[in-house]
């Protein structure tokens, strides 16, 4: 992987914010499907995706793995998802994207600033 | 419509079906005491049946696949509306006009009480998914102010 010209913090922040994206996907899926009799509720491998985006590797463009969320027992028609527990984690992933995009753009921002020089 | 970002079409069919068991929730209410149908005899409670439905088109599958991404955008849908098997609700009645020569009235199998429980379930799976889209949209908003 080339190093990049100018921040090389820019290409890890937006694979984070992939990854976060694509947590979001899998979260609205369980929610959709929170009565679907049999669905499993699924969630990214979240900590070790997140510690890849980082790496400057080619490894770290690939995608979150997936894995079943055992996080709650399964009700009496086979679902497991747990409609409280998604949505905690939906108001946690939308917010540390938020974070994540807020920092991109001081970055940005301070780049900006080098550019012009401090005018 | 899922140029932008998928997760709106995934909400949007949770909103969908969701929307669908609420009609069929409200015609078995208004329904709960009808006792002459088309098809003869007493309404019969009916239900939805929910099935995960894949989202993405043949392109977008082919590019999940390839980026090992596949089967991620699972959407719901409703493929079926069924009757409820359970038999009607005998009510001995003989003055009305639909009871049977023993004097009993056969009603709908509608139980308003289960109604509701499915109703409010209902409701919350629907406010849940209307989140999703208010948290997917605050999201493209904020990474469309990324400027620095």
């Amino acid at each position: 992987m080339p190093t990049p010209l100018i921040d090389p913090i820019f290409d890890g922040l937006a694979r984070a914010l992939d990854v976060h994206n694509r947590r979001h996907d899998v979260l609205a899926t369980n929610l959709a499907n929170v009565e679907t009799p049999g669905f499993r509720a699924q969630e990214v491998d979240f900590r070790s995706a997140l510690a890849r985006a980082f790496e400057q590797t080619e490894e770290a463009a690939r995608p979150a793995d997936l894995v079943e969320d055992t996080s709650a027992p399964a009700r009496a028609d086979g679902n497991t998802v747990d409609l409280d527990l998604q949505m905690a984690k939906l108001a946690e992933n939308a917010g540390r994207y938020t974070a994540l995009t807020r920092i991109l753009g001081k970055r940005i921002g301070l780049v900006r600033l080098a550019i012009d020089g401090g005018r | 419509m899922d140029l932008l970002n998928p997760t709106f079409a995934i909400a949007a069919s949770a909103l969908r079906a969701e929307r669908m068991r609420l009609d069929v929730i409200a015609s078995n209410l208004a329904n709960a005491s009808t006792t002459r149908t088309e098809a003869g005899g007493p309404y019969r409670r009916r239900h939805v049946i929910f099935e995960t439905e894949s989202m993405g088109s043949d392109f977008a599958d082919t590019i999940a696949a390839l980026g090992g991404t596949a089967d991620t955008q699972r959407g719901v849908e409703v493929t079926a509306v069924v009757d409820d098997p359970t038999p009607p609700r005998m009510v001995f009645d003989p003055g009305h006009p639909d009871a049977n020569p023993e004097g009993y009235v056969a009603y709908p199998n509608v139980n308003p009480v289960l109604e509701m429980v499915d109703l409010m379930a209902a409701t919350r799976a629907y406010e849940a998914n209307v989140q999703v889209v208010n948290a997917t949209k605050r999201m493209a908003e904020s990474a469309l102010s990324i400027s620095g």
